[in-house]
């Protein structure tokens, strides 16, 4: 019996991993918050991975890419809220995934004529996961396999030990507080999520903090990066910032309406804690596998990362019946 | 001196507008005025997708090309005005897929041309010719309404009547009159090419798709259009079944993803289709009365792509008149 614990991006794709590679696993999913209250639903969901400084995997990217690229071919794209958009962004260096996104270039003279304040751009085509629907696309997959899901805050992990013998822990920022993470810190973000149907480019500035993403029925702009702010309350300050910043990267952006405004906490960490645990209290075991700290690229890597997780559930699992074989003789 | 502007349609009132932007401070006596029977939503222009995007082939028409070039570049002006939103008027990427051809006479005016990387072929498998670009949409549901209001704002007034013949009373006459001319002056290279199109409610495609051995297209805007048929000498502005399931397993067939989409509006249009656009200068005579006529229709199916360059073409030739012309004259009767 294993239990995911945690229901945003990376929460559902493990388990759904899981399900898939795994047809004796018995699994479940607890979590606090379901979507639309996750992290995950304040991020756009674009797919283009930050250059992180830890030694984490680009693999995990490509894996991402290929895997939502054979769905946004199919009929479930729609559902699933994946599309493609196109991207112009003034920035300088050749990122490492500039062959797994579509059609990298750089643009033209004519192009960024748009852009007065910049000198180099690139553009190419990605992809994006529209949260809600992408989450609610996953539950509704996981729903069809008979994987139950139950909101419930744990707040340790020793309370799961007597009805499950795996416990994976996609709890993002809240790893912090559930298993005293003290390298995992949030990087707070404000968006704006704003109607305004007639962008359907994205445009990203070079330092990645001013952005326009467009998605299925609201474009999200955004945005901020606060290390080390807990606060979830959207700051008033900071909107006008971003409305300012993103209307002069694209001024039509000035007659945009119903304007939302967001707060999540990007799970940080020098790289994502990616590995198995075994906790140990009076003679009880407990098998943990972690899965947390994606920060800014959750949705960047998040089948990658899943399906690692995956993988490390299979060997926990492998490592108990060696066990129990082991305990009868 | 006054200027009648037969057609209310993308090339009537942007000609109206060129022309007061033009000579409303230069010439004292100028009163443009514009007359219709059918106005927005209900023109030719208002079914159309808006996608700035000529033919493949320029048909040897190298000012036609120019034309273009310049309707572009007035857009792409106008872009990061805040008038944008509300002329209907923004950026759109999007695919064209084609069985053979070589590259088209734009391709140096659109933004980022390019043919498809190998990987982006998985997406259109059976096309040999496969190009990418980020060109322009106007929507013609937004831009009509948008110049109507600018005219009126100068002071230009419309009238909603049907013009029976050229020779009534005006100085010049702008003839915009699209696929309908030939009711004012037989023009046998004036055809219709019927058009039938579907809008569906399809937020995620944001690019817009075009094939062109079977005809349909995927155009995008608020809605999705696809749809696209082009049938010559059709007259029958009625929405056609058989037409609409075509359109609609072609258009399922390129992007799957369109089951999903809710049908919004079914709409047929006749675009006026001539071997080039007929824009020049005619005299007029019938009897006593004279009249300086500029027709400028025939447009088929680039009018949105082609509008400024021709507007502005035309407000050059309204200007030979004016040099020819007394500035004084008697009051002319109302038409």
């Amino acid at each position: 019996m294993q239990v995911v614990v945690g229901a945003g991006v990376i929460g559902l794709s493990t388990a759904l991993c899981i399900v898939e590679t795994c047809p004796s696993c018995s699994v479940t999913v607890l979590s606090e918050q379901f979507s639309p209250n996750t992290t995950s639903d304040v991020a756009a969901g674009m797919l283009i991975p930050h250059t992180y400084p830890g030694a984490c995997n680009p693999q995990w990217f490509k894996e991402t890419f290929t895997y939502l690229f054979a769905i946004s071919n199919s009929a479930e794209a729609s559902e699933a809220g994946i599309h493609l958009v196109f991207k112009n962004t003034p920035k300088e260096e050749l990122p490492f995934w500039s062959d797994v996104v579509l059609g990298f270039r750089p643009m033209s003279e004519a192009e960024l004529q748009k852009f007065p304040q910049h000198q180099f751009g690139q553009a190419f085509t990605t992809l994006k996961c529209d949260c809600p629907p992408y989450l609610l696309w996953l539950e509704k997959r996981l729903k069809a396999t008979g994987v139950q899901m139950y909101t419930r805050k744990v707040a340790d992990l020793w309370e799961l030990h007597s009805e499950y013998n795996i416990v994976v822990n996609c709890t993002g920022i809240g790893a912090h507080q559930l298993v005293g993470d003290k390298k995992l810190f949030p990087v707070r973000g404000q968006v704006l999520k704003v109607n305004a149907p007639w962008v359907k480019n994205f445009i990203r500035d070079g330092d990645g903090i001013t952005y326009i993403y467009p998605g299925i029925h609201r474009i999200t702009i955004g945005g901020t990066r606060e290390k080390e702010n807990w606060n979830l309350s959207p700051d008033p300050g900071t909107t006008k910032d971003i409305f300012d910043r993103c209307c002069s990267l694209e001024p039509s952006l000035q007659g945009a309406q119903d304007i939302k405004v967001k707060v999540g906490l990007r799970p940080s960490r020098q790289c994502v804690r990616l590995q198995r645990e075994v906790l140990s209290q009076g003679g009880v075991k407990l098998l943990v596998v972690h899965n947390y700290g994606h920060g800014a690229g959750g949705f960047s890597v998040h089948r990658g990362t899943a399906k690692e997780a995956a993988r490390l559930v299979r060997e926990c699992i492998a490592a108990l019946q060696g066990t129990s074989s082991r305990a009868k003789l | 001196m006054r200027v009648a502007v037969i057609g209310a349609g993308v090339i009537g009132l942007s000609t109206a507008l060129c022309i007061h932007e033009r000579y409303h401070g230069l010439v004292p006596s100028l009163e443009v005025e514009v007359y219709a029977d059918r106005s927005t939503p209900h023109t030719t222009s208002d079914g159309a997708a808006g996608l700035w995007q000529p033919y493949l082939s320029d048909r040897g028409n190298l000012q036609e090309t120019l034309w273009n070039k310049e309707t572009f570049d007035y857009l792409l002006g106008h872009l990061g005005s805040p008038a944008a939103k509300e002329m209907g008027l923004f950026l759109i990427s999007g695919y064209n897929l084609y069985a053979a051809v070589p590259d088209p006479s734009w391709k140096n005016i659109v933004l980022g041309f390019r043919n498809l990387t190998p990987k982006e072929l998985e997406l259109f498998p059976g096309y040999s010719y496969r190009w990418f670009n980020t060109a322009l949409m106007l929507e013609g549901r937004s831009y009509l309404p948008w110049l109507t209001q600018r005219l009126m704002q100068r002071g230009v007034k419309f009238f909603q009547k049907k013009v029976e013949s050229f020779q009534e009373g005006v100085d010049v006459v702008i003839n915009c009159t699209g696929v309908r001319a030939g009711e004012l002056q037989p023009d046998p290279e004036l055809q219709p090419g019927r058009g039938q199109v579907i809008k569906v409610l399809a937020p995620w495609v944001k690019h817009f798709i075009i094939t062109h051995d079977i005809g349909s297209g995927i155009y995008n805007s608020p809605y999705v259009i696809p749809g696209g048929i082009n049938q010559h000498g059709n007259w029958n502005e009625e929405n056609n079944a058989q037409d609409h399931k075509t359109i609609w397993e072609n258009c399922c067939r390129l992007l799957p993803t369109l089951q999903k989409a809710k049908i919004v509006e079914e709409w047929s249009g006749l675009r006026p289709a001539r071997p080039r656009v007929r824009l020049e200068r005619e005299t007029v005579r019938h009897g006593q009365f004279q009249a300086e006529v500029i027709h400028n229709y025939g447009h088929g199916g680039f009018g949105i792509t082609i509008h400024w360059g021709c507007a502005m073409a035309a407000a050059r030739l309204l200007g030979t008149i004016l040099q020819e012309q007394p500035l004084a004259g008697p009051p002319q009767p109302r038409l």
